[in-house]
């Protein structure tokens, strides 16, 4: 089992780090004299030796790996720039937003682990029954749907015409607990409905392919009664995939804390995110793509190694 | 091994299995009728898809429905009805009186659990044994299929062991409740053939021991001469003729039976003599050819064995089979 | 295996022996889902071919004396805050939503495919170095990468189907490569190795035939993605510029005349998840029709 995981973690190092020269790439050598002008904030492009003073102010004139070694020693200290927009340090401004999104995030995984699971269970073991049916199609839209549109259905029919959540807005959990939770109930539903489609679609095929394999049969064959062999020997290698999904429906929580932050007007990080992208922030855009990319690559390293705790031939392939 | 009771511990009459496929309805298993007596060994008999297996899945209620169905017949087992008993009464005698050993050992084994688990849960169902009393028992098992360091083990998975070592584990569990009855498909065709020689000397071993009766699916001729007591051959779905081992070797007496054995080496004729495969091909399971299912390929056929299937009679030594003709002739 | 799995298996063969694209079409086509799926695309390209004989005005004519006009019998769907009719929109962003659909996907498929290939076949360094590439690009959800370059590069259709592209090719790459390793070990490519065929010609006329089935499933739901993330992207702001119509557009101006003109979000979402779903059903048929026929369906016995 070390050996599994230490693979996993040097994969993981080796991908950080081609992600950091991607993001560099991206966020400071394509756009070029823009980020230098965003940086300085509104400097005459035209004019050359100003041009040339604040390149050499700013360590632009030094050759591109340098520059990245020095910006990535920068990084590595917590020093994170300064927001273009707000002229807040980054890292404070990520300090500040980081637990609104993260409680949009736990109450999104916990409505599409309710959701999905128990309509995938509900979908294999009634296969091809209407449940089913109903199961399949249901998360087949609830992948398809738009998280936007329906962020503003849910709003419309739940803000607007029957006024019992808030249309937008928040209140942190400290100041008033129950308001808090009556804002990010829309929210979090719409983000949890999309990964509870995959999840469900997940385990419902997952479940089924266990359901048809021998050692069920063998399970049968000993006598169980059929809830038993179910549940002793079909759940868990069903699960298995499972936790599978869950990593990979994390980048689309990322995405969709995106635009539903924006909806919902919702001050995490997500919101940040996206105005720091109208107003080309580059400090905070760099910030943000190596913290998302980060995030996903911890979340896939759990990933890997619960799955192989709960699969033991996958400890062995490695 | 001598029969040791005169009244039978198995009877089956007129099973009948059938699976809904795509394009029709196949009868996998045709008005099939056998005993099985205590403490001997009964072979089923018969190519790929003659329906052998689906017979024994069928004893115990495991044919998979949909898209299987056990369309009739009456399967008795220490007079108690197997086939309209309840659900309850069937759990019961699955994997504790009537166990099943399958033909797959790596994917009849749940890869994520480990062995000593998978082991003891019969013994856990049926037998309520728990902790100490389960392990030991368990450990005992192990050591009886001699598998090495079985402590060691009990903590493996199934993916650790090597295939002949699993399907002695498959045995150990079949063995563990003391059952009856032995279902054995195909124990050793999925190993190496020096493994299968091994293996089937320990099922036999076992079964002698508690003095079970067991019914081994086999393709493969030379197992039945050296291991079984009585014969069933099957073909398309129907038995076509049930005697004594050496009977069947002696004396055939279907032409399928016949051409079988000549179409097998044999260590007692002479190495000039030929190989005789049977002409034709097998039966295409959706379009059963009329009356005598084996009529297109034998070469004893007459005009009846077309127009009407023939049925299994006995003769006066206990010899049976399903033909018009009579080939001693 | 037991007797169990013969009878179909006889079936089986003897069906898929025939005319293999037209099997296909009709497994896909017994597929309930699907063929519901493959109505809606025939009913879309349709529109989309069509917008001019079938938009009731232009898309971009301004009717200023009927602006956030209800809908009614001049304007079907009512009109925008510009007076623009939105049926004819909704209409001509068929047009946007199908191009960058399906453009950005096939580009994606093409590049990844090839290099997929490439790092399936090769193997060794190469194949790794290419796959911690690929996994890089995927720490980023598409949405946000695209977000991102749009800032880089500027707002338009253009940059989106250059950022999609930039993005979705490591997702065939993927799958062509993992594809790839399954078919290398086969012995009719052994056997073609052995003779002396040159690795391209193997990677391009045995190898890539018999990994086209899996590709095929990543195209159609790709085209899914690709058109939720226009739409998305679109809704934000950064995607399709004006004058130019696109639903995640419209659903913009719906949502901030959400009370006025109710219609305006409902109408374009419509669009959008019609489009999504048709796809993806697609996507799932294709996926099921393409499976082997012998795997275990949910076998309950009494």
């Amino acid at each position: 089992m070390g050996k599994y995981i230490g693979i996993r973690l040097g994969h993981a190092l080796v991908i950080l780090a081609i992600v950091v020269v991607l993001v560099f790439i991206i966020a400071r050598i394509i756009p070029g004299d823009a980020v230098m002008a965003a940086m300085a904030g509104s400097v005459d492009l035209h004019d050359p030796s100003v041009v040339e003073r604040v390149r050499h102010q700013y360590g632009l004139d030094q050759p591109i790996p340098v520059q990245f070694v020095v910006w990535l020693g920068e990084f590595l200290r917590g020093d994170w720039g300064t927001s273009i927009g707000t002229g807040q340090k980054v890292l404070d401004m990520f300090v500040q937003r980081l637990p609104i999104t993260l409680e949009l995030f736990i109450g999104a995984t916990l409505w599409s682990i309710a959701i999905g699971i128990p309509t995938g269970i509900l979908g294999a073991l009634k296969r091809n029954s209407a449940a089913d049916v109903a199961v399949t199609a249901g998360a087949i839209i609830g992948v398809s749907i738009p998280p936007f549109w329906e962020a503003i259905m849910l709003i419309y029919l739940f803000a607007v015409l029957l006024p019992i959540f808030p249309p937008s807005g928040y209140v942190p959990f400290s100041e008033h607990p129950l308001l808090n939770l009556r804002a990010i109930v829309l929210p979090t539903f719409v983000l949890g409905t999309h990964s509870g489609g995959l999840l469900a679609r997940f385990v419902r095929s997952s479940l089924l392919e266990v359901l048809g394999q021998d050692y069920v049969r063998t399970a049968r064959a000993k006598g169980f009664s059929e809830a038993a062999v179910v549940a002793r020997h079909a759940l868990k290698p069903g699960m298995i995939p499972v936790v599978t999904v869950l990593g990979l429906s994390w980048g689309g929580l990322l995405a969709g804390a995106f635009i539903i932050e924006v909806i919902f007007a919702i001050p995490g990080l997500g919101r940040m995110s996206v105005e720091a992208i109208f107003q080309k922030d580059y400090p905070v855009m760099q910030a943000m793509l190596i913290v998302i990319s980060l995030n996903v690559l911890l979340v896939n390293l759990l990933v890997d190694i619960l799955y192989g705790y709960l699969d033991p031939r996958v400890r062995v392939r490695g | 091994m001598a029969k040791t009771a005169h009244e039978a511990l198995l009877c089956v009459r007129n099973l009948t299995v059938e699976f809904a496929t795509e394009a029709g309805i196949v009868t996998a298993v045709d008005r099939v009728s056998f005993d099985l007596y205590a403490g001997e060994i009964l072979a089923l008999v018969g190519e790929s898809g003659c329906g052998k297996s689906a017979t024994a899945l069928a004893l115990l209620r495991l044919i998979a429905d949909p898209p299987g169905r056990i369309a009739g017949g009456e399967i008795r087992f220490r007079n108690q009805e197997l086939l309209s008993a309840d659900d309850a009464t069937v759990r019961d005698i699955r994997g504790n009186r009537i166990a099943m050993i399958f033909q797959e050992p790596m994917t009849s084994l749940n890869p994520v659990y480990t062995i000593g688990r998978q082991l003891g849960e019969p013994l856990e169902l049926h037998k309520n044994l728990r902790g100490d009393s389960l392990l030991a028992k368990c450990l005992a098992l192990l050591e009886s299929v001699n598998i090495p360091e079985p402590r060691q083990r009990l903590q493996s998975y199934p993916h650790q062991f090597s295939g002949g070592m699993r399907q002695r584990m498959m045995i150990a569990m079949g063995m563990s409740c003391d059952p009856d009855i032995v279902i054995a498909d195909e124990p050793t065709t999925a190993l190496d053939v020096t493994i299968q020689a091994q293996l089937l000397e320990l099922l036999q071993a076992q079964v002698a021991n508690r003095r079970a009766a067991l019914l081994l699916i086999t393709h493969n001729l030379g197992v039945v001469a050296r291991y079984a007591d009585r014969v069933n051959v099957m073909y398309a779905g129907r038995v076509v003729e049930s005697t004594t081992a050496d009977e069947i070797y002696r004396a055939p007496r279907h032409p399928y039976t016949i051409g079988l054995l000549r179409s097998v080496p044999r260590l007692d004729q002479p190495i000039s003599e030929k190989l005789l495969p049977i002409e034709g091909q097998p039966p295409n399971p959706l379009d059963l050819p009329s009356g005598c299912a084996f009529h297109p390929r034998c070469p004893f056929a007459i005009d009846k064995c077309r127009a009407e299937a023939p049925v299994l009679t006995r003769d006066a030594n206990g010899h049976a089979v399903a033909c018009w003709v009579d080939v001693r002739a | 295996m037991t007797d169990a799995v013969h009878p179909t298996a006889v079936v089986a063969v003897s069906v898929a022996s025939r005319n293999p694209a037209l099997a296909l079409l009709r497994a896909v086509a017994r597929h309930r889902l699907a063929s519901v799926g493959l109505v809606i695309i025939a009913a879309l390209i349709f529109i989309a071919i069509f917008a001019p004989l079938l938009a009731p005005y232009s898309p971009n004519q301004q009717d200023l004396y009927r602006v956030l006009a209800p809908p009614g019998r001049i304007h079907l769907l009512g009109t925008d805050n510009l007076g623009r009719d939105l049926l004819s929109r909704l209409i001509y962003g068929t047009r946007v939503s199908l191009f960058v659909g399906i453009v950005s996907s096939l580009v994606s498929a093409v590049i990844g495919v090839i290099i997929g290939l490439i790092a399936g076949f090769r193997g060794g360094m190469v194949d790794a170095i290419i796959m911690r590439i690929t996994d890089a690009f995927l720490c980023f959800p598409p949405l946000i990468f695209i977000l991102a370059m749009s800032a880089v590069l500027g707002p338009g259709l253009q940059n989106v189907m250059l950022s999609f592209a930039l993005f979705g090719w490591t997702i065939f790459a993927r799958l062509a490569r993992g594809q790839v390793l399954l078919v290398r070990e086969l012995p009719f490519i052994e056997a073609a190795r052995s003779v002396g065929v040159p690795a391209t010609r193997i990677m391009f006329r045995h190898i890539l035939p018999n990994i086209m089935a899996p590709v095929l499933v990543a195209i159609t739901i790709t085209i899914g993605v690709a058109i939720l993330v226009e739409s998305g992207v679109s809704f934000l702001g950064l995607g399709v510029q004006p004058p130019t119509a696109s639903w995640g557009k419209e659903l913009r101006v719906g949502f901030t005349y959400l009370e006025a003109a109710p219609l305006f979000s409902i109408a374009p979402g419509v669009m959008i998840t019609l489009a999504v779903i048709a796809f993806n059903f697609v996507g799932d048929g294709l996926r099921d029709a393409l499976d082997p026929r012998l795997r275990g369906a949910n076998r309950v016995p009494r």
